[in-house]
């Protein structure tokens, strides 16, 4: 409130000059200027110094005087009067307000108005001199008194009040209050609060909102120490994959051994892709052992590619996370549900320790894929019984066909031959198998075919064209090549299948797929890993933040009385109330961490500033009202905090009309001395700000009155009006000298009627007041005489 | 006061050197919550030292039943043992991760404890502010993990680790385990002591024998609750597989029995790659002090008129040795050469067959003739 107030009505002229000089003499803090002093009619006189020094001291330059207590008697015609020091004269802006009674009665200038005590009145609480000052400290009402006061004579004027607050009462508001805090600081789910809303993300807020899918990384493994392990994993690989190859060719088949390929070139590739594993954990443990400032350098060194978040993309993040928070907030969500999305996303952007990354490393390149190379087994030779059986049985028989002895040498050659070759084929593919089951059976089954060849060359006589000998060495040379043609099939085979058997197909894909993951973990999570940590961090101490708002206003709601009943859009508009006061509080959280500054003490600094917000809102919710938005309040729009009954009844009030009764603050005997001129009434309609939008729009049904004030704060809707004092009551005294004579103030009355009556006055006596615009006074206007009668008490 | 003045009271230090001391109440500090129930706990400052300290002592409310009375003199006694033995198991390099017992007065009637103020406030206390921020989880486990190796290299069991008694320094980034009101000396008898899920089951049961694996398990609950935030008293089963990077890390430790759970020592390398801090154990140069500590308590228990310890500490077997971690499987299975080959053998046979084919064959070709 920009109005100070001055209580002079127990201070003696001495006192109240002292007082005046200390509060508001050279030195003292500038103020708005208003100054509302509270004096007595019987000490007013006596505080000429007191006033002198008030409005000399270049601190107060607007003044209203509400002077309370009977009228005076003058000294020189035994008059009642009201005495005034001569600071308070009509040439400065000064208004006095004369409450003769503290209570006040209902009364209006109607003649059928007669006064009556106000209903619900306890004489001597001065109910109505409290209301009045409780108004006259909104700046907005004094003002206007002090511009009406130029058009009342001698700035005098008695105050009349009709009020009515459309407000909750103290305890409907502090229920409402106590109500809101509780279902503000209860537990809550954590809400859904997606980040990205369609825009284009990083990988940041993808890890925060949980909807991060590892891309499918490059296999290129640059251009490092990474790179050099992994081409000769690679080239191992390859190069006993050729080897193989080459052996299952013809010429191969002589030139390279597969115990060669056994022994030597599958443990090597084994033991060069166990070698390129071991590496990659070597990074990745190292990795995460580093300080942050040292991880990217090491990186580099190894060749993996990836660039870090920037600071703007930690701050970016951090934004978003704010915006969702406060958002979430005003949106009503309770801090402890936001505080659970906040811990969760702190998990999620955390960035991992060692263990996980070594198992999905392990997954690419299992140890059953090294020990299958570095122990691999030899090629599977043919089961006892194959189709190479037919060649063992027939190429004898063929041969023995031819008869005689040539016959059975051919075939005995045959058949010896092949099995030689097959035992040392076999001894070859696989030397440490014990093949001699199958060699002996093709053995048995190639004699039999040579038995049963000389069998049927016993009954059956084949046309020959050749003698015999060559005969018997044609069968041989063809029966040669068919055989050798069979076995070098059966070889190709047999070594085509231990390659396709020997893993190293899967080898070269594991290689590949590590390149990848490597890449993958160095874009996503080592190159991150500085931004990651302070993201995380950050959002921690967010978590610590509003937790430590969210236990203050606990506290506070369990030190108030428990809720009793309220108005619902009264304690709508405080939980909205408290949402805006907590994003305050978390505003300057949120500049530290944008700054990249670590928030260590989260929960204490928010503790304390929240402490300083809660009692400054609760300072507001009883000195100012809720009905006026609190300074932390970033809303638009109307404070539905009231009924429609009440708006009803604000408005009803707000029209009344100056003439009807209402509280005037002096006492029945007091009347004759108000002037009778009702055109010189004036009156102050006024209602808080937080009702202007439901009754000063262009659309409103039922507008308020055109010159209404508004009040910044305050509860009261209702009129005061300005009843200006009869010619001649005022009088004004320069000294503080007692029972000095004075003059009056105005110059000599017009006659009176017969019996002592006042006469008619010449306007209405019922007289509408103006309701448009307001008086714009000049500025030290001296109100005409009003045609009044002289200065006498009148019956009435 | 000055020094030279007459001092107010003496103390024995961990190493039995008797100390004067001249204690006065430091009104306007919060000497926190005490370790226990019955005790009290009050900051002191001592003025010939120009030191604050901790004095803990018996609660006289404590006096009036009692089994009170027993169990306040056995949770003192329980911290001063305790505390004489870190230190001289640590041989007065005493570590930060634990708590410091300054001194010890020995009167039946009115004994104390003088600790060194706790730094850092307990982690329940912490955990409603906030989560731990990155750097200090890792300082924070490993912190754990040190003072669990300290612990059993000194053969003593807390028996009390909790939220309560693990305390986080935010300044400087330490811990430290305090409140050892029921420590014990690893071996001893069980006694029924803790409360679910913070104890293991054979701590609350009271069953075999005293194990430094048993504070493993309380950490490793512990440790959960403050790297996930996550409620271990008032959920059952822990989410670890929701926590991946805990898994490895705690699975060796929650482990049903005693017996099978990792050891601290283990753990802690496996953890940092660095050795535990303290090697050898404890030397039996404690054996005569441990002797003398049960004639004083059996002493003082018999002047105050208490009937004697329940759980007679007999000198039990030392903890079974512990299952020893299943080592990862070698990164390489050793590379065989190939099998030498029978390959003359197999000839031989071959041959051999061959000729008693050729041989049948031609025998037969004759009998066609």
């Amino acid at each position: 409130m920009n109005v100070r107030l001055l209580d002079l009505r127990d201070s003696d002229p001495a006192h109240a000059k002292e007082t005046a000089r200390a509060r508001f003499g050279t030195g003292t803090p500038l103020g708005s200027g208003r100054l509302l002093v509270l004096d007595r009619t019987d000490l007013l006189a006596g505080h000429t110094r007191a006033y002198e020094e008030l409005l000399t001291g270049g601190r107060v330059r607007w003044l209203v005087c509400v002077v309370c207590g009977p009228p005076v008697t003058a000294d020189d015609d035994g008059r009642r009067i009201l005495l005034r020091p001569g600071p308070l004269g009509t040439d400065r802006d000064v208004a006095t307000l004369w409450v003769g009674d503290g209570d006040g009665m209902e009364w209006g200038p109607r003649p059928s108005d007669l006064p009556r005590t106000r209903p619900g009145t306890t004489p001597g609480d001065h109910r109505g001199l409290k209301d009045l000052t409780d108004l006259l400290v909104r700046e907005e009402v004094f003002d206007r008194v002090i511009e009406i006061s130029r058009e009342l004579p001698d700035a005098v004027a008695a105050p009349g009040l009709s009020l009515t607050d459309p407000g909750s009462s103290t305890d409907a508001v502090t229920s409402a209050l106590t109500r809101a805090l509780r279902r503000f600081t209860a537990p809550a789910p954590a809400p859904d609060m997606p980040l990205s809303a369609g825009r284009s993300t990083g990988i940041l807020i993808d890890l925060l909102e949980g909807t991060h899918r590892s891309a499918f990384g490059t296999d290129d493994p640059g251009n490092g120490e990474l790179a050099r392990h992994e081409a000769r994993a690679r080239d191992e690989i390859a190069g006993v994959r050729d080897l193989m190859t080459m052996a299952a060719s013809p010429l191969g088949a002589a030139h390279t051994s597969p115990a060669t390929i056994l022994e030597e070139g599958l443990p090597q590739a084994g033991r060069a892709l166990a070698d390129y594993r071991t590496r990659v954990e070597q990074l990745a443990t190292r990795v995460h052992s580093l300080p942050d400032e040292r991880v990217h350098g090491e990186l580099d060194r190894w060749g993996v590619g990836g660039l870090p978040p920037s600071d703007e993309d930690v701050t970016e993040a951090l934004d978003l996370v704010a915006d969702r928070v406060e958002t979430r907030l005003r949106q009503g969500t309770p801090p402890h549900g936001v505080i659970t999305w906040l811990d969760r996303a702190a998990e999620r952007i955390a960035p991992r320790t060692t263990p996980p990354t070594l198992s999905r490393i392990r997954e690419r390149i299992p140890d059953r894929l090294i020990a299958a190379l570095e122990s691999p087994a030899p090629p599977t030779p043919p089961g006892i019984v194959s189709p190479l059986l037919a060649a063992a049985f027939l190429l004898p028989l063929a041969a023995a066909l031819i008869g005689g002895v040539w016959g059975l040498a051919s075939g005995i050659a045959l058949a010896v031959g092949w099995v030689c070759a097959l035992t040392l084929g076999l001894h070859r593919a696989a030397p440490t198998r014990d093949t001699f089951a199958v060699t002996g059976a093709h053995a048995l089954l190639g004699f039999t075919g040579l038995a049963a060849g000389l069998l049927l060359s016993t009954v059956i006589t084949l046309p020959t064209w050749l003698p015999p000998p060559l005969a018997a060495l044609m069968v041989l040379i063809v029966g040669t090549i068919t055989g050798g043609l069979v076995l070098l099939t059966a070889w190709s085979a047999l070594i085509t299948r231990w390659r396709r058997e020997s893993a190293l197909d899967e080898a070269e894909t594991a290689v590949g797929d590590l390149t990848r993951l490597v890449d993958l973990l160095a874009r996503e999570e080592w190159r991150t890993v500085t931004g990651r940590r302070r993201l995380a961090d950050g959002i921690r101490a967010a978590s610590a933040a509003l937790r430590a708002i969210s236990d203050s206003l606990a506290e506070t709601a369990r030190d108030l009385p428990p809720p009793t009943t309220h108005p619902a859009e009264l304690e709508a508009v405080l939980s909205r109330d408290l949402a805006d006061l907590t994003t305050t509080a978390l505003s300057g959280l949120w500049n530290v961490l944008r700054s990249g500054i670590p928030a260590q003490d989260a929960y204490g600094h928010a503790r304390s500033s929240i402490t300083e917000l809660i009692d400054a809102y609760l300072d507001h919710v009883q000195q100012v009202g809720p009905h006026t938005p609190p300074d932390f309040s970033r809303r638009d729009g109307t404070r539905r905090t009231y009924r429609a009954f009440d708006l009803e009844r604000a408005l009803h009030t707000l029209r009344t009309p100056a003439h009807e009764r209402m509280l005037q603050l002096c006492d029945p005997d007091q009347t004759p001395l108000l002037s009778t001129a009702l055109t010189t009434v004036r009156e102050i309609r006024f209602a808080p700000l937080g009702l202007r939008d439901h009754f000063d729009t262009p659309t409103a049904q039922d507008p308020a009155p055109k010159n209404t004030v508004w009040t910044h704060g305050g509860r009261w809707v209702g009129v005061l009006r300005l009843f200006p004092l009869r010619t001649g009551t005022v009088r004004t005294r320069w000294d503080d000298t007692a029972g000095a004579d004075t003059a009056p103030d105005t110059p000599a009355s017009p006659p009176t009627g017969p019996y002592g009556m006042r006469m008619a006055d010449t306007e209405d006596t019922v007289a509408t007041p103006p309701e448009d615009g307001t008086a714009a006074a000049p500025a030290h206007p001296r109100p005409a005489p009003d045609g009044t009668p002289p200065e006498e008490d009148y019956f009435r | 006061m000055s020094d030279t003045s007459e001092p107010q009271g003496l103390y024995l230090t961990p190493f039995h050197e008797t100390v004067p001391c001249r204690l006065v109440p430091l009104p306007d500090t919060d000497p926190g919550d005490p370790p226990h129930p019955l005790l009290t706990c009050v900051p002191v400052r001592d003025e010939i030292r120009r030191c604050d300290l901790l004095l803990l002592s018996v609660d006289p409310d404590a006096h009036r039943r009692p089994q009170d009375r027993a169990k306040a003199y056995t949770a003192l006694d329980n911290e001063i043992a305790a505390g004489t033995r870190i230190a001289r198991g640590t041989r007065g390099a005493h570590p930060r991760e634990l708590s410091r017992l300054v001194g010890h007065h020995d009167d039946p009637e009115r004994p104390f404890a003088l600790l060194e103020p706790p730094r850092g406030i307990p982690l329940s206390a912490l955990s409603t502010r906030r989560r731990l921020f990155e750097e200090e989880r890792l300082l924070f486990r490993d912190g754990l993990l040190r003072a669990l190796t300290i612990l059993d290299s000194c053969g003593v069991v807390h028996r009390d680790i909790t939220p309560d008694t693990v305390y986080w320094d935010e300044r400087d980034g330490t811990l430290q385990i305090r409140g050892f009101t029921e420590a014990t000396v690893a071996g001893t008898p069980r006694t029924a002591v803790g409360t679910a899920p913070w104890s293991s089951h054979e701590q609350r049961e009271g069953t075999g024998r005293c194990d430094p694996r048993d504070d493993l398990w309380s950490a490793g609950l512990v440790l959960f609750q403050a790297l996930t935030g996550y409620d271990a008293a008032g959920h059952g089963v822990l989410p670890l597989q929701d926590h991946p990077d805990l898994e490895p890390l705690l699975l060796p430790v929650l482990v049903r029995a005693a017996e099978e759970r990792t050891t601290a020592d283990a753990l802690f390398t496996r953890t940092t790659g660095e050795p535990p801090p303290l090697t050898g154990g404890v030397d039996g140069h404690l054996a005569p002090g441990r002797a003398r500590f049960l004639r004083d308590r059996a002493h003082k228990r018999e002047v105050l008129g208490l009937p004697p310890d329940e759980a007679e500490e007999r000198p039990g077997p030392a903890p079974t040795e512990p299952a020893t971690d299943s080592d990862p499987p070698p990164e390489y299975t050793t590379v065989t050469g190939p099998a030498t080959p029978a390959t003359a053998r197999s000839w031989g046979r071959i041959l051999l067959l061959l000729a008693a084919l050729t041989a049948a064959t031609v025998a037969l070709f004759i009998y066609l003739g």
